[in-house]
């Protein structure tokens, strides 16, 4: 095989995850998220009372809920991948457990959430405390909504599996959507635990 | 048979991703690497840990690996602005 076969068949080896069009979806929600970011760091620098407004709105966050959080989509992200490589060689049954588990962890991710939020809230701390809360309830709140979304999508393809009727099975490339589109929710927690838990 | 092997790529990589998630929470509390960077260094360095866990989620859990360039160096563009954004505005106090 001369090089040049080879260069092509590694051209031929590489795929989009997904329908192309899709992924002007992840994009768009990852541009708008980043905007959001950008600007919770301006407006923690903006000056040195507003640095310690954030500091301290930082520090009066659970950490132990965050740090758990982060662990369970981590893990949910580890069994929708996992479900859609046993989808893929045609091992339903375990695609099924693997996503009932990634809903279950999912699931435990907005309990925590509200629980949180209810905590916050005994505390007197709500949207308009001051700055810091205003952003945290806002970016959370928005990303807890793309979590709703996203178990409902999962729901939506065990369901299907679940059929276990030929026609009645969801295309890969669904699959693969979903999946990507709970990565997408997952890798946007990891910069929002970052910003709003670690940087104290 | 490919796919029962990203199976376990996918194991490996969440192992890495909790070790890098437990690392950036148990940073602060490391006492010799918090005489080693300031307040800003330390902000940095979190970030850039946070970078690390999506760029390992986007290359692994989200397949990326196996993508067109296109998607891929878009992917790595998108993030490599962010953290260089955002740390340049935690270095700097803003982006002012």
């Amino acid at each position: 095989m001369i090089f040049s076969d080879v260069v092509r068949e590694n051209r031929a080896e590489k795929r989009v995850p997904v329908e192309p069009e899709f992924w002007l979806l992840i994009f768009g929600d990852l541009f708008v998220f980043s905007a959001m970011f950008i600007a919770f760091i301006v407006a923690r620098f903006e000056s040195e009372a507003t640095t310690q407004v954030f500091i301290a709105g930082s520090l009066s966050l659970n950490q132990a809920i965050g740090l758990s959080n982060t662990l369970i989509l981590l893990t949910s992200s580890l069994f929708v991948a996992q479900g859609l490589a046993y989808f893929r060689a045609n091992q339903f049954r375990l695609a099924n457990r693997s996503l009932l588990c990634g809903i279950g962890c999912g699931l435990s991710f907005v309990g925590l959430k509200l629980f949180e939020y209810i905590e916050k809230y005994d505390q007197g701390l709500t949207v308009t405390t001051s700055d810091f809360f205003g952003y945290y309830f806002t970016f959370t709140g928005v990303h807890l909504l793309h979590v709703v979304i996203g178990i409902s999508l999962l729901g939506f393809i065990v369901f299907k599996i679940k059929k276990q009727q030929e026609q009645a099975l969801p295309s890969q490339g669904l699959f693969e959507g979903v999946a990507c589109y709970w990565h997408m929710v997952d890798l946007l927690w990891l910069m929002l635990f970052s910003l709003f838990y670690l940087l104290n | 048979m490919a796919a029962l092997q990203a199976v376990k790529v996918n194991r490996w990589v969440y192992i890495v991703l909790v070790m890098l998630t437990l690392l950036a929470a148990s940073l602060q509390e490391i006492s010799w690497i918090a005489t080693l960077l300031n307040k800003d260094s330390m902000a940095a360095a979190l970030i850039l840990i946070a970078g690390i866990k999506i760029l390992f989620v986007t290359e692994y859990f989200m397949e990326l690996h196996e993508a067109p360039l296109w998607l891929r160096g878009g992917m790595h563009s998108w993030l490599a602005i962010l953290l260089a954004v955002l740390i340049s505005a935690i270095l700097n106090h803003g982006l002012g």
